[in-house]
């Protein structure tokens, strides 16, 4: 380069050699390059984390905009009552339902834990560098605590002082699953797959909302995300007669849920052109995935 | 090239890429500007004939380490893009910023479809989202094109600092 006094005169020699080493990671199956970009991403995982510090004071400032004849703000805190409570009420339910079951569970499970915590709050310090994937990064405070599949849940609200200022595990009936945790989780950070990443797959139930008197209790399905912010589900038959509204949960999973958990709602229903006895439902998620900031690892 | 000026401008860009790109992203999706390869096309535009394509290479490894793509494709792709554009840019781009917005975002939409097949090819993806995403890739690509030229004029305010000419001149 002009004007410069340390060139490398190997650069153009280099190159080529890099691009074959490139085209060579793509060409050989993934379990040999996972290890080597495990390690060499140790060298960039300094860097991705000091990212918290932009992240943090700019996502208080935030706000998803409305849309429609209200205005932004009613709109905005409608929105939050609306899914608030829907969630309340939908958790709470579940656990009712569940609670004679899983009291047994849940002391035994208390045996085997001791001091070790249940809920792993956890911090969400930025995001993919990739358009491709919605993976966001996590900074946790709970070494040797994690593994790969942990549920994630995060806040139905956005986050706001008057909610920070509440414990977070104190609010857990007003949290929604957001995601799961994936790959190799590290001391300090691990990686958070949201319910849109495209290689994201979930075993959900789907049940009627209670406006609704149906003869089916709940159907099971697949969820899957699509990318780019869409998540469907799919697997479910049409003889269900599943409508825009009704209540996405998680499956309760003795691995890793103790409790089925709402994802989110149905947002809309129409049959497969290509199979049309299965409906194509997309979900929208109750968990704020736009502005996750604070997220609780659940550790079954 | 001063690599040292250089690895701290790529850190910069990687902390502010992974911390900031989504939040200001647009819409329901948060389609975010990939500063990478901004750079990657900037030096490209600017750099020697011999370390813009390394400059490349690099930015595109450091994206691979930081994002859950298979290793290689991006260092490949933003390689190959960097190499085109140092190859051709004597021939047919002149200094118009439009002219970098159009590279930018012919390179943005390649680099990231070639990514994606190779995703598809390793069945990372399945191809049912692929229209969604394809979407998402057009609208980042014409995000990162509508920024590169306050991304230039950055670079450039440390031209000095980074080893490269402050006049676009290009000579063997």
């Amino acid at each position: 380069m002009r004007g410069s006094r340390r060139e490398l005169p190997v650069g153009k020699y280099i190159f080529p050699y890099l691009m074959v080493a490139a085209l060579i990671c793509l060409l050989i199956p993934a379990r040999y390059t996972d290890k080597l970009d495990h390690l060499m991403g140790r060298l960039v995982s300094p860097f991705s984390k000091s990212s918290r510090f932009l992240f943090v004071p700019i996502n208080d400032t935030l706000r998803d905009k409305g849309s429609g004849h209200i205005s932004a703000k009613d709109y905005e805190q409608l929105k939050k009552s609306y899914l608030r409570a829907l969630a309340q009420l939908t958790n709470i339910n579940e656990e009712r339902l569940a609670l004679k079951k899983l009291n047994q569970r849940l002391a035994h499970l208390r045996r085997q834990l001791g001091p070790k915590p249940l809920f792993i709050p956890a911090g969400v310090a930025g995001s993919d560098t990739s358009i491709l994937r919605d993976i966001k990064q996590l900074i946790h405070n709970a070494p040797n605590e994690l593994e790969s599949g942990q549920i994630v849940l995060g806040s139905v609200v956005e986050d706001s002082a008057e909610a920070r200022a509440t414990p977070k595990t104190k609010d857990i009936h007003a949290m929604a699953v957001a995601g799961r945790v994936i790959g190799r989780p590290g001391k300090r950070t691990a990686q958070l797959q949201l319910l849109s990443d495209p290689e994201f797959r979930l075993l959900v139930t789907i049940k009627p909302s209670r406006q609704r008197k149906e003869k089916w209790q709940s159907v099971t399905g697949t969820l899957k995300g699509e990318g780019a912010g869409q998540i469907s589900i799919e697997g479910v038959p049409t003889k269900y007669n599943v409508q825009p509204g009704d209540v996405v949960l998680a499956h309760a999973d003795t691995k890793y849920l103790p409790v089925a958990m709402i994802i989110g709602t149905v947002q809309s229903c129409q049959r497969y052109e290509k199979n049309p006895v299965l409906w194509q439902i997309k979900v929208r998620p109750t968990a704020n995935m736009l502005t996750l900031r604070d997220v609780i690892i659940i550790k079954n | 090239m001063r690599w040292f000026n250089f690895t701290i401008m790529l850190f910069v860009a990687l902390v502010l890429q992974v911390g900031m790109a989504r939040l200001f992203g647009l819409g329901r999706q948060r389609i975010m500007p990939d500063l990478l390869l901004m750079l990657v096309v900037i030096l490209a535009f600017r750099g020697s004939h011999e370390q813009a394509p390394l400059a490349g290479w690099v930015l595109g490894l450091i994206k691979d380490l930081s994002s859950e793509s298979p290793l290689g494709g991006y260092a490949f792709a933003f390689g190959l893009t960097a190499w085109v554009i140092v190859r051709s840019r004597e021939l047919f781009f002149g200094d118009n910023p439009i002219s970098l917005m159009f590279i930018t975002f012919v390179a943005g939409f390649l680099a990231e479809q070639f990514v994606l097949t190779i995703c598809l090819f390793k069945n990372i993806f399945t191809g049912e989202g692929y229209s969604a995403i394809s979407t998402a890739i057009v609208f980042s690509a014409l995000l990162t094109a509508g920024m590169v030229p306050y991304g230039q004029w950055i670079v450039m305010r440390f031209h000095r600092q980074l080893g490269l000419p402050r006049q676009r001149k290009y000579g063997r």
